[in-house]
């Protein structure tokens, strides 16, 4: 009873001062009606959600109304005097709810101190926007996966090969039907060794470092079966590695896709509308966490932007649907152009990377400065065309006046394309080396490339760690010899040339590119070069710190901000195609090319993958029997069927799902229909009989 | 010792009341009480139910830049001239709607009581007009043209405007709003209430020691603009069992 009048009264009141105009009472009076609409909903979901607790917490469903603080008050008095006797009632199960809510958001807050670098991205969130939050977001879930994957290579490969080799356990002996010249692996050098030598030797990966537990060629093909007293211990090394290197990459495919499962059910939440519609930008737009007068005066800059962005797009493409036919038909003519113009610059870059590979392995003997030149040449080059081509791709761009949107994704599909496949040509034309498909001659003896690589595997190894480790270099590089000064320059020399070039901005795309690129190279080379996860972590960690600076002090804000939520996806789809590509090395490595006689823990085996048959032939004959039928027709393809019918019910259950929801949003028209029609009703029936209407109002 | 206020009842018992109707811990409560306090003349302390003056409101470090701070003010405002003053129990309404707990509902209402300038229940053409201001900011740079203006709000309206009546009410404005991803987890609309255990252990051993002088000189000292956020809200996890 007063409750009922006082939320009239409220709704009254909140609506405003009483007007003249009869349209407007009547939206106040369809506006109180929703008002009461949305209340009854609430009341009945908080009632849903703690069904335990029905009716003996009513304090819970006063939190979720909007009056004000007196007319809770008077409205729990009034529930109160109405219902005392359940108060005690639930009181145990009310507790132990509250104990458990309370130990959750405990945890939670607990946990939340222990998040990597928890502050430092609410910090630059608030301050440069979502997009680059993002980009560094997906840089701290790199960090965990690599520090993840090393000690799950720490545990199962290389504490098992140091106990071995500090207990003394010599590797065993290769078959005896292959030739000497096979077996020669000279990895260390002779005499002394000069100081700059070494240096040389730690940044590419030879000399002193090549014989160690970083390569492959290190490890030993033991197979250790002791006795011991009361037990049987046995651990198979190159079982371990293979099947190592095959869980790392599983591991690495599941937190991807969780990932972006997450963020793909985040997407689908806002029903598929992109971020760019209007009504979100104006009435979600605002962040209330903003604070102080620069951050706001940035906000409300960014916000600007964008608006003024989506109606000039839109602008454009109103005036392209008004085009004639011939401008039509020469804007596509030149986009044609244009698109083969940057596929030739692509394929130019892929041909030098091939080029500058072979010079490379070619001249990996020559000593000195030059030499370390030598075999930094296919990373050097491939960090030019990833420099040049982008840039050049990006003149092309204006040529072809794509609409703003769709010029940023033609751009980070053509850069993706370019870095992901210059690392294919690179290990290609490795591969060719390796297999001699130049000169057969010498592959006939050892059916691999003896003469140039006595331990194929660790130059691969060597590869992808001197990419890993220039990467980085040029990045701390670029850091200091080329940001630093140009904020210098900027802020301390005003002329027309500096206010142009104006303060560094940062663009999310390209970094994340990169991010992507040195996870690949990891993953493909982490069969060869074990230790490649930590020195990557050590990496990715030192790369966090360089940006963030670079970020506070030289970048300036972006005007266009890079939209969060559908990037997510993106960046973890590219991933995706990193890891597609690392796999095929991977598998190919295993499968097809012998592994070295003489160094590695497949020296005796005619490929790498056969050491799991064998390992499979000493097991005991159940599980030899039970993997054996897991593996055959009778259990695969029942449980494909099952898969099948499982995969048939979840899509049947979304298409249900988005069935009713459209159903709903057509409800919901028809429902303001309605309304417009019954307030026409209404006001067409006013001037025949004024005292009906209060009747007809209900 | 802080005294709650001189109240009828035992102090004890109305913050649990408080606590049970609103999204704010204890802890929470009894500090916004200490700010609200701060907020004060001297002699208005001792009044039973304490107004404060929107200019005072507004002196507050996270209303002090935000576009919306009169609206916000008049929103939560239970005073019969509309002079946009509060009572410490409408500001406790104020920050258990922007609470990190706070549910949607709650928070698309105020919002939209908030955006509704005119105060007559629909967001219409003028209602947007204002809203966009405020967003972008009343510079002469950064104010969208009138031609701009009218096709921004004639889109907004094709978009969200359901019945087509011209105006956006309380529930096209709650569709709006519950199909944003960044609103469904109340990242925008909220006062940020996050802080570690370890900051704020520190600040609480600060603050405990010189009430008032030292949080207002905390606010100044840590760079403001970047972090006021930490140093508002590592007030709100002051332990208990330092009063």
């Amino acid at each position: 009873m007063t409750i009922e009048q006082q939320r009239q009264g409220l709704a009254f009141s909140g609506s405003g001062h009483p007007t003249d105009q009869e349209s407007l009472r009547f939206r106040r009076v369809s506006s109180r009606m929703s008002t009461q609409i949305y209340h009854e909903p609430n009341s009945s979901t908080s009632l849903a959600q703690e069904e335990e607790q029905s009716g003996s917490e009513p304090t819970l469903e006063l939190r979720n109304t909007v009056f004000p603080m007196a007319l809770k008050k008077a409205a729990r008095q009034v529930q109160q005097m109405q219902v005392p006797a359940q108060f005690n009632g639930g009181s145990w199960k009310q507790k132990r709810i509250k104990f458990v809510r309370q130990f959750k958001s405990n945890v939670r807050e607990f946990l939340y101190f222990f998040s990597l670098w928890g502050k430092t991205l609410q910090k630059i969130g608030g301050n440069f926007g979502g997009g680059v939050q993002s980009y560094f977001i997906f840089l701290r879930f790199l960090v965990i996966l690599n520090f993840v994957s090393f000690l799950l290579i720490a545990g199962f490969v290389l504490i098992p090969s140091i106990v071995f080799r500090s207990v003394g356990i010599k590797p065993e002996s290769s078959k005896a039907d292959v030739s000497s010249e096979c077996l020669k692996y000279d990895p260390n050098p002779q005499g002394l060794v000069v100081f700059y030598e070494f240096f040389l030797d730690l940044l590419s990966g030879t000399g002193f470092m090549e014989y160690s537990y970083l390569f492959y060629g290190y490890y030993n093909n033991s197979v250790i079966v002791t006795s011991l007293v009361g037990s049987h211990f046995s651990y198979n090394i190159p079982l371990a590695y293979l099947l190592t290197a095959v869980f790392y990459f599983a591991f690495c495919l599941i937190c991807i896709i969780v990932r972006m499962g997450k963020a793909a059910r985040v997407a689908v939440t806002t029903g598929g509308s992109d971020v760019r519609s209007y009504s979100m930008i104006v009435f979600t737009g605002w962040d209330y966490g903003c604070l102080g007068s620069k951050a706001t005066k940035l906000k409300q800059r960014n916000i600007y932007y964008r608006l003024q962005v989506d109606l000039e797009e839109e602008r454009l493409k109103k005036h392209a649907a008004s085009l004639t036919l011939c401008n039509k038909v020469t804007l596509h003519s030149l986009r044609v152009l244009m698109f083969f113009v940057a596929v030739g610059l692509i394929v130019a870059t892929f041909l030098a990377i091939a080029r500058a590979t072979t010079f490379s392995q070619e001249n990996s003997h020559v000593p000195g400065i030059l030499g370390l030149f030598y075999t930094y040449l296919p990373s050097i080059v491939i960090t030019l065309g990833n420099f040049l081509v982008p840039l050049l791709c990006d003149q092309i761009a204006l040529l072809e006046k794509y609409p703003p949107s769709a010029t940023v994704v033609v751009a980070l599909l053509r850069a993706v394309v370019l870095r992901l496949v210059s690392l294919g040509i690179l290990l290609f034309t490795l591969w060719k080396q390796i297999m001699c498909h130049d000169s057969r001659d010498k592959c006939n003896l050892c059916h691999y490339n003896h003469e140039d690589y006595q331990c194929w595997e660790t130059s691969v190894g060597q590869e992808m760690y001197k990419l890993t480790l220039f990467d980085l270099l040029v990045s701390i590089a670029l850091l200091v010899l080329v940001e630093f000064p140009r904020r210098m320059v900027v802020d301390h020399w005003s002329c027309k040339l500096t206010q142009w070039v104006g303060r560094q901005e940062f663009v999310v795309p390209s970094n994340v590119l990169g991010l992507v690129y040195g996870q690949t190279v990891v993953w493909t080379g982490a069969l060869f070069c074990p230790l490649l996860p930590l020195i990557n972590t050590v990496k990715f960690v030192i790369l966090f710190y360089c940006k963030k600076i670079t970020l506070f002090y030289n970048c300036r804000p972006a005007l266009r901000t890079f939209r969060s939520t559908s990037s997510a996806i993106f960046f973890l789809a590219v991933l995706l195609f990193g890891w597609i590509l690392a796999l095929v090395v991977m598998i190919y490595s295993v499968a097809v090319i012998h592994p070295s006689f003489a160094c590695g823990p497949f020296r005796s085996f005619f490929r790498m993958w056969k050491i799991v048959p064998e390992s499979f032939s000493t097991l005991p004959e159940g599980a030899r029997d039970f993997l054996f039928f897991i593996g055959s027709q009778a259990f695969s393809i029942p449980l494909f069927a099952i898969s099948c019918v499982f995969m048939c019910y979840f899509i049947a259950l979304a298409s249900i799902y988005g069935k009713s929801v459209a159903m709903l949003r057509a409800q919901l028209k028809l429902a303001g229909q309605d309304k417009q029609f019954l307030v026409k009703q209404i006001e067409k029936m006013k001037p025949l009989s004024p005292q009906h209407n209060e009747g007809e109002q209900d | 010792m802080v005294s709650i206020g001189v109240r009828s009842q035992n102090p004890r018992q109305t913050n649990k009341n408080r606590k049970e109707l609103t999204f704010l811990t204890k802890q929470e409560i009894l500090l916004a009480h200490r700010r609200f306090t701060e907020l004060l003349e001297g002699d208005e302390r001792n009044h039973p139910n304490p107004r404060v003056p929107m200019d005072a409101i507004l002196t507050l470090t996270e209303l002090k830049s935000n576009p919306f701070k009169k609206r916000i003010c008049q929103v939560f405002s239970t005073s019969e001239n509309r002079d946009g003053s509060l009572t410490f129990e409408d500001f406790l309404d104020l920050l258990s709607a922007f609470s990190d707990s706070a549910t949607l509902e709650i928070k698309s209402h105020y919002a939209f009581r908030i955006f509704d300038f005119d105060d007559d229940g629909t967001l219409d053409y003028g209602d947007l007009e204002k809203l966009v201001n405020c967003l972008t900011g009343e510079t002469a740079d950064t104010r969208l043209s009138s031609e701009e203006m009218r096709q921004l709000i004639s889109n907004i309206l094709d978009e969200s405007d359901i019945d087509k009546d011209g105006t956006v009410n309380l529930s096209e404005f709650q569709h709006v709003i519950s199909r944003s991803p960044d609103f469904v987890r109340f990242v925008l609309f909220h006062l940020p209430c996050k802080c570690s255990l370890f900051t704020h252990y520190c600040y609480s051993r600060l603050i405990f020691n010189f009430p008032t002088a030292l949080s207002r000189l905390c606010c100044e000292d840590y760079a403001v603009e970047m972090y006021p956020s930490l140093i508002f809200i590592s007030l709100f996890h002051f332990k208990q069992n330092q009063f």
